[in-house]
């Protein structure tokens, strides 16, 4: 796989649909999908909240399983594998950045970033390396020993940037990385994830509700009601 | 940081609850180690004064007892006499000698000093027959026991007690008000395998104490020395079949009386000391799974505290073998640290068994580091279910949990 590292993902959705049962009424999150994201580019995602941006998402991420459809990334079909099949692909080929950062409490910046290295079993000094070099990379070089309760909201997130990218994936998913960022910081977040998706060539998918954010993408991808509703630039 | 530090990291973040967890496994590892040493110790005593008695030694107490060994009205009797033990003596060919002997307790005076003990009636061949040997002075003669003569040997504390550090030998005492010359004193012997303290105890002739004290005609016990170690067993047929002629019991009847080599006391009583270390190790095994339930109890709860945790690792890349590793990784940490914890507890407390009360408890290493493994598996065992449960879980729920 890790000749695949810095690639961008070749992800396909083929009439992908995702009910949840809520309360014992069933809903529908996705609605016949069909999709295919090019290796390599920036998208957004938008849409009002409900319209089930996030759960296409996630579906790329790996994280959610379609009720009925297929699931490709690099024509590999992922649906029918088993949970750790699923595990070992998004630790190898997908970062993510959440809006609420999801560090691990009471754990280091670099034991955050150092997270992904270790389920791949990277030696110990090898993981060390990388996750401080990734942490340079995203400007928290020196606050590679504090807590994330010590961490202003821009910098947790630069340490979940750099948590997701340590390991040269293919598909960074962000679920409005800016969400709970003041303008300044959702400025720098952005700007910093653009600058090493084009050092890194990875694809990035960007779920906003922000038109502001959503026109740096080279594409965008408009939902509603669990359906794609346009597609444009 | 690999998964073992993880595990510690995890324990160190909240030190309280980390130490409360462990203490059950603490007690029970702790009380097990304990009380196996203690129980060994038991045995160790026991099996000393028996076989202090010396191994050829049989007991023929009156009173029958059952093929299990129990007695049945044993020592109330009053079927054996004198003349049984000089029918032993003369009649069993396997026998080297043998002595009866009687007691009850009694009075003793000398000058101010008074001190109730147990009076020791027996023949003179009673040192031989048990091994024993005088400090000072001579023990009774077999003309002193056909002449009924009042002569005593006493007992190191009795000598203590009556006489301070003078030579009480020459010296006069009273026996329940009669007189009685003190003629040896007895080397010191310590508890007896019944827990008598031997050393205390005045030794007299068996006919004055039958006549002159109790006014009976029986004895309390035959104590029978046999040839040697091979013939114990053949010795106590002989007597058996010698005692059963005379006291007119038919082949098929129940005896009046009962032979018992001292080596198979000695089995009997390992037996029930085995048991009973058995018995209590089962008891503090309990605590100990008692305190495997409270770290499945703790592990449950740790899970939940860190569903987003386990949410974030999914998500990053963690596969359910992993998770499963992480939760199992740290139950077992927990327990084999208070494994070891009490091990080193219940340690001291075998320490200060030795050293303050003087029992000989061992220090069990083999059982020291079975407790330790085992207390290990009960951490992987109770950890498990938790562990699985923390797998399982759906890494997008995980994720949103609050």
């Amino acid at each position: 796989m890790d000749k695949a590292a810095g690639k961008g993902v070749d992800v396909r959705l083929e009439k992908v649909s995702r009910r949840f049962q809520v309360g014992g009424e069933a809903f529908l999150a996705l609605s016949d999908v069909s999709l295919s994201v090019p290796p390599g580019v920036h998208w957004s995602l938008v849409g009002p909240s409900g319209s089930g941006k996030s759960t296409l998402l996630y579906m790329m991420g790996l994280l959610e399983k379609p009720s009925s459809g297929e699931v490709w990334l690099d024509d590999r079909r992922t649906d029918i594998m088993g949970t750790a099949e699923r595990a070992s692909i998004r630790n190898q080929r997908i970062g993510f950045v959440f809006q609420n950062f999801q560090l691990i409490p009471r754990t280091t910046s670099l034991e955050n970033v150092e997270m992904p290295l270790l389920y791949r079993k990277v030696p110990s000094k090898e993981r060390r390396e990388k996750a401080r070099s990734m942490l340079a990379k995203v400007g928290l070089s020196g606050r590679e020993n504090h807590y994330p309760s010590q961490l202003s909201g821009g910098q947790q997130q630069r340490v979940a940037i750099a948590r997701a990218l340590v390991t040269q994936p293919g598909l960074v998913l962000a679920d409005e990385p800016t969400g709970n960022l003041d303008s300044a910081s959702s400025r720098d977040i952005l700007e910093l994830l653009e600058q090493l998706r084009q050092e890194q060539h990875f694809t990035l998918v960007l779920v906003t509700h922000d038109p502001l954010v959503a026109s740096r993408a080279v594409l965008q991808i408009r939902m509603r009601d669990g359906r794609i509703e346009g597609m444009g630039s | 940081m690999n998964i073992v530090g993880l595990a510690f990291r995890s324990l160190v973040r909240n030190p309280f609850r980390t130490i409360l967890t462990m203490l059950g496994i603490v007690i029970g590892t702790a009380s097990v180690i304990l009380l196996v040493s203690l129980g060994m110790g038991a045995r160790h005593l026991v099996l000393d004064s028996i076989n202090n008695l010396g191994p050829n030694l049989l007991v023929v107490i009156p009173g029958s007892v059952t093929d299990s060994g129990a007695q049945v009205g044993g020592g109330t009797d009053t079927s054996l006499t004198l003349e049984d033990a000089r029918a032993i003596r003369e009649g069993c060919p396997s026998v080297l000698e043998d002595s009866a002997a009687l007691r009850t307790a009694g009075q003793v005076l000398s000058g101010n000093a008074n001190w109730s003990t147990v009076i020791l009636g027996t023949e003179s061949t009673y040192l031989a027959v048990r091994n024993w040997e005088l400090s000072r002075g001579a023990f009774f003669t077999h003309r002193d026991v056909v002449s009924m003569n009042r002569v005593a040997i006493l007992g190191r504390m009795v000598a203590r007690h009556l006489f301070g550090f003078t030579d009480p030998v020459g010296r006069w005492i009273q026996i329940n008000h009669s007189p009685f010359r003190v003629i040896g004193i007895l080397s010191p012997k310590g508890q007896s395998p019944m827990g008598m303290n031997q050393d205390d105890m005045v030794v007299i002739p068996i006919t004055t104490l039958q006549t002159q004290i109790m006014g009976v005609t029986y004895v309390g016990v035959i104590l029978a020395n046999a040839l040697s170690t091979e013939k114990v067993h053949a010795a106590s047929r002989e007597i058996s079949r010698l005692l059963r002629i005379r006291h007119h019991i038919a082949e098929d009847g129940r005896p009046d009386f009962s032979v018992q080599p001292m080596s198979d006391i000695t089995r009997t009583a390992n037996r029930m000391s085995l048991i009973l270390t058995i018995l209590l190790v089962a008891i503090a095994s309990i605590s100990l799974v008692v305190g495997g339930i409270g770290i499945m109890n703790i592990m449950l709860v740790s899970v939940r505290e860190r569903t987003r945790e386990i949410g974030i690792r999914m998500a990053i890349g963690a596969r359910p073998a992993d998770i499963v590793t992480q939760f199992l990784v740290e139950s077992s940490v927990l327990s084999l640290a208070g494994g070891l914890t009490g091990v080193l507890l219940g340690t001291g407390g075998i320490l200060l068994l030795r050293e303050t009360v003087g029992w000989p408890a061992p220090y069990p290493l083999a059982f020291m580091s079975g407790t330790l493994l085992f207390s290990g598996c009960l951490g992987i065992l109770f950890g498990l279910y938790p562990a699985i449960v923390a797998s399982r879980l759906d890494p997008m729920v995980a994720l949103r949990y609050e």
